[in-house]
């Protein structure tokens, strides 16, 4: 029992369902790492003990009622705390919603909840999604259970965090520029963007609405299809969401890429130096043992991508984030004699510096004089970055890159957030192309720090990338390692 | 290329609503600067006859369909009570905000 | 000093017309108001975060079919635009309209002239969102969103009208397009169409357009006109004391109790919307299937209404104009008529209705469709008349009855009074007859003698004596 949280998820679901465990069992297990480990870690914004432990009290009797039971029967879950759950606060690691209370839950959460997937609390993040290392968050500062002295990455660093401590069993996050796969890097964990629309935006507040996706963070890859299975589907309530049901992804799980071509964009990684160089390159032969055949691929225009997304990402923030006023929600401060006074007292003291930069840098890009040369800019050059992938994907099955060209930096290394933004140059390109993308860890380095491979496929080829990934996975499977002081 | 002035940051203020304190300022300037010569490498890149990435590229995949649009029924309702527990100040119902000016120069 | 013939008077007008589907643009609260504050309102049109746009189906093809009405371009593929603008009504601090790709391109429709049909050219129309509403009281101001998303359709004229009362016609021919598909009540009272009026003068002959002035939010044609006319007056004088002065751009709205234009407080950078296409809204494909169907089924307009009255019912030029200048007030007509012995009946019904209830009902301070005279009874009415039961003078009198007791019928009233019942009885008529040829027999005499009016005036006392 008390190895329980070194299983995988599906093990755990079906230790239950099979009787051999209660929910209650499983999430008093899961509620006493917590408790032990978070104050340290400092990954939950909120721990949900008692309606965790009711959940899990009602599920044993459905289960005693010999009522069906659902996909993610009994699974303890983390959501980042972007993603509504209705009646609980969702603050978005900002001051500005510490108070708001979310009136309706996300589908995804939802779909989870009906799956009889158990919540164990809301995971830290970067205020509003915005930065990589979840040092933005106005609450609180989560670490690399890796390396305590390091950030876990971000924006969904709580939910990276979370899960490679191994303090809940899944976790979700929200990727706009990378940030479910680099926290998973970092983290030495697994996690998977899918193509965008394929999971539902209804209930995840917005940053970049055309690069925003839900998705799952897991010890295995298995784990992270369990949850692809159950929230990857078409939603109504998402205008944005395709039209395709869910799927099933782990009957098609196999270790076998014979046959698969994986594409290797070699001159746009040629300033990749150092370990993750190594590590990356013994990757590829693990790829090539399996049965895969590696090509060449020109996709240099990505290297443009930092500067496009910059300019998108922070124009549809700015819009996105202007509803935050203090007029219908956010705290009001009584000084404020006119409307006017209400905007700027509040937006001022609700939200942190790399928020209002981000704001302010997405207002300029859309305003008048200026729109042209950057946001029409950008979008232009997001077409050839989408068009680059697509003509890489008409002679390749997968296009393979690492996730992050550095592991975890030491908190506090930052103190000019721009050299941050750099090193999101191999995640953010499959989030302009709306492409899935799957991070999976690949190899400690030499400070102990955890490296991952990155796989990304065409539009929505999920199921496919999920399954090389997991054949990546088992050809050496980290998660048998857990990080020292988390066992 | 961008020469970004701290008097352009006070123009964004104001039309973001956002008012920072002044220490702020100048380090926002300078980090915008910073971004803004960045960010000035796309024009690199030729672009005359590219288009612009639309929603449509998100469909061009197998399999893919958009969305039907909703149809004119109604549905699900956000109730009163549930809207006005995350609203700062309300008074009777409504959303209550400091005395909104009537517009004032007569024209004549 | 100049006269108006010296000058080239140019108008744009922009008019919001409030559609009237069932839901919201965006939202599926419903798009119904007047209800208490924050009733009919949903995640969406409140701007929750984490909520997301839903296009109304409805809205979309009510716009294909208001751009088929005006002979437009539909356009295949349009897309919507997040317009940025901070407002305490707007609860995401941005609209969602359509800058880039409008729905609808290059229209026209034609309005009569005193002696020529001009064509007023419409640049486009699009769909967009309302904002919520203000409540202003002395300490505070108070905030509703029942009319938050609902859908609104911007109709953009070229600026092409000449005058006042050119601007006026267009407007009203708009507004009468609305009604006749079915696509809003364009009830001016309630906002559901509200103009906006761009204007700037120049001498005659001058090419290049000068400094416009807007005046927002008229909701009605009279203050259009008043406005503009104010307007045109204004800048003449102005250019007329300095030909070279250069009138600034600005935004003003019209008082229609002071009858005054006062310019509005304009931020620094309002006008700087910041348009930017809206992530969440994929583009809007129209189908041809939609728009075959779409023009199939569009509804009899206006103007086709008016000529088959002229052609079918033989109606004057004026009463169809009259009858048709509300759809409903059409629709009434028609289904008066039905009531009626037959088509023949419609001269008749017309005149009945737009001078006779008309009179009746502006005596009374209504509008003659809120009298609640069901259609049934004028049709009753006329018939009456025609197959000589009662005389236009009796008709006279129970329309009055009418008026007090919209819901009964002619013939009932007729029955519960003696005085209106016809009289055909010889037995009751010959005496009185008699009499009254023994009281004025040089009227005999008269008549005998060839003299027409002799038989009137004797016809006359008759009546006088049986009321009718």
């Amino acid at each position: 029992m008390n190895q329980l949280h070194t299983k995988s998820a599906l093990a755990i679901r079906n230790l239950f369902v099979q009787g051999e465990i209660s929910a209650v069992e499983i999430v008093s297990h899961y509620l006493e790492r917590i408790h032990k480990y978070n104050p340290d870690l400092q990954a939950f914004l909120k721990i949900y003990d008692d309606q965790a432990l009711k959940k899990a009290a009602l599920l044993d009797e459905k289960r005693a009622q010999k009522k069906p039971l659902g996909q993610m029967a009994g699974l303890p879950i983390g959501i980042k705390d972007n993603t509504h759950i209705q009646g609980e606060i969702t603050t978005c690691g900002s001051k500005f919603l510490e108070h708001y209370r979310a009136p309706f839950s996300a589908t995804a959460v939802r779909l989870m909840l009906e799956e009889d997937a158990i919540i164990m609390g809301k995971l830290n993040l970067d205020e509003f999604s915005m930065g990589a290392s979840s040092e933005n968050s106005a609450y609180m500062t989560t670490k690399n259970p890796w390396n305590t002295e390091c950030t876990p990455g971000g924006s969904s660093g709580g939910s990276a965090a979370a899960i490679s401590a191994r303090l809940i069993a899944l976790a979700t996050g929200s990727d706009t520029g990378g940030s479910i796969r680099q926290p998973a890097s970092f983290c030495g964990i697994s996690g998977f963007k899918p193509t965008y629309g394929r999971v539902s935006r209804y209930g995840l507040v917005a940053f970049g609405s055309s690069l925003d996706q839900i998705g799952p963070l897991g010890a295995r890859v298995k784990d992270i299809a369990l949850m692809m299975e159950t929230i990857g589907r078409n939603c109504p309530k998402d205008p944005t969401s395709l039209k395709k049901s869910s799927e099933e992804i782990l009957t098609s799980f196999s270790t076998d890429m014979k046959g698969k071509v994986i594409g290797v964009p070699h001159k746009l990684l040629e300033d990749l130096k150092g370990e993750v160089k190594t590590d990356f390159q013994d990757s590829l032969k693990r790829m090539e043992s399996l049965g895969a055949t590696l090509v060449d691929v020109d996709l240099d225009i990505l290297r443009y991508s930092i500067a496009v997304y910059y300019i998108l990402a922070t124009a549809e923030a700015s819009t996105n984030l202007a509803r935050f006023d203090g007029i219908r929600h956010g705290i009001r401060t009584p000084q404020a004699a006119s409307f006017e006074e209400v905007y700027k007292y509040s937006r001022d003291s609700g939200f942190g510096q790399e928020v209002k930069k981000r704001i302010l840098l997405g207002t300029f890009v859309l305003s008048s004089g200026h729109r042209d040369e950057f946001y029409r800019k950008a979008q232009k050059i997001r077409y050839l970055i989408a068009e680059a992938f697509h003509n890489a994907f008409n002679k390749t099955d997968f296009i393979a890159m690492p996730t992050c060209p550095v592991t975890a930096f030491a908190l506090g290394s930052f103190p000019d957030p721009f050299e941050m933004y750099l090193q999101d140059s191999l995640t953010i390109p499959a989030s302009l192309a709306g492409l899935p993308a799957i991070s999976v860890p690949s190899g400690i380095d030499s400070k102990n720090k955890p490296m991952s491979l990155q796989i990304i496929g065409p539009k929505l080829q999920d199921a496919a990338v999920l399954q090389a990934g997991y054949a990546f996975e088992q050809t050496a499977p980290l998660y048998k390692t857990l990080p020292k002081g988390f066992l | 290329m961008t020469d970004f002035t701290e008097d352009m940051l006070c123009n964004l203020e104001k039309m973001a609503h956002i008012e920072c304190e002044k220490n702020e300022e100048a380090l926002l300037t300078d980090s915008l600067k910073k971004i803004l010569d960045y960010v000035e490498q796309l024009s690199e890149v030729s672009t005359e006859d590219t288009p612009i990435f639309s929603h449509q590229m998100f469909l061009q995949a197998k399999n893919a369909s958009p969305q039907p649009l909703r149809k004119d029924e109604p549905g699900y309702l956000l109730p009163t009570e549930t809207y006005l527990e995350n609203v700062p100040e309300k008074t009777a119902g409504m959303i209550r905000v400091p005395p909104v000016l009537q517009p004032k120069e007569k024209n004549g | 000093m100049t006269s108006l013939k010296d000058w080239d008077v140019v108008i744009g007008l922009e008019i919001h017309v409030q559609l009237n589907t069932h839901t919201k643009l965006f939202s599926p609260a419903p798009n119904t108001f007047g209800e208490n504050p924050n009733q009919n309102i949903s995640t969406i049109c409140t701007g929750q975060p984490g909520s997301l746009p839903l296009l109304n189906e409805a809205a979309v093809e009510k716009a294909v079919q208001f751009g088929l009405a005006v002979n437009a371009d539909i356009s295949r593929q349009s897309s919507f635009d997040r317009k940025s603008y901070f407002y305490p009504d707007s609860p995401r601090n941005f609209q969602i309209t359509q800058f880039f790709h409008p729905i609808v391109k290059n229209g026209y429709v034609e309005i009569s002239l005193e002696d020529s049909v001009k064509k007023v050219e419409i640049t486009a129309a699009h769909l967009e969102d309302d904002a919520g509403t203000l409540k202003h009281f002395s300490s505070f101001t108070g905030v509703d969103d029942n009319r938050a998303g609902a859908p609104l359709m911007e109709i953009i004229s070229a600026p092409c009208l000449k005058s006042a009362s050119e601007a006026a016609l267009y407007a009203k021919e708009i507004k009468s397009i609305f009604q006749y598909i079915g696509a809003s009540d364009a009830n001016m009272d309630q906002g559901q169409l509200r103009m906006d009026a761009n204007i700037s003068v120049r001498p005659q002959g001058e090419t290049t357009l000068r400094n416009k002035v807007e005046i927002k939010n008229i909701n009605s044609f009279h203050f259009l006109e008043l406005a503009i006319n104010q307007e045109i007056s204004r800048q003449i004088a102005i250019y007329e004391k300095d030909p070279h002065a250069v009138i600034a751009s600005s935004t003003c709205r019209f008082d229609p109790v002071q009858k005054t234009l006062t310019v509005m407080r304009k931020k620094e950078s309002a006008e700087d919307y910041r348009y930017m296409p809206e992530p969440d809204i994929p583009p809007l494909m129209i189908e041809e299937e939609l728009i075959e169907r779409l023009t199939c089924s569009l509804p009899e307009l206006r103007r086709a209404r008016k000529n088959r009255y002229k052609e079918q019912l033989q109606l004057s030029k004026d009463a169809a104009e009259i009858l048709t200048e509300e759809k409903a007030l059409a629709d009434y007509f028609e289904e008066a008529l039905s009531f009626c012995p037959s088509s023949l009946s419609a001269n008749l019904l017309a005149n009945w209705i737009t001078i006779e209830f008309f009179g009746r009902a502006k005596e009374a301070g209504k509008h003659f469709l809120s009298t609640s005279i069901p259609e049934k009874h004028i049709g009753s009415l006329i018939t009456l008349i025609e197959d000589k039961t009662i005389t236009s003078r009796i008709a006279k009198s129970i329309a009055d009855e009418m008026m007090k007791k919209p819901h009964t019928s002619p013939q009932t009233i007729v029955q519960e009074n003696p005085d209106y019942l016809p009289m055909s009885d010889p037995a009751i008529i010959e005496p009185i007859v008699e009499k009254i040829l023994q009281d004025h027999p040089q009227s005999i005499e008269g008549f005998k003698n060839g003299k027409q009016k002799a038989i009137s005036f004797l016809v006359g006392q008759v009546m006088r004596s049986t009321k009718g």
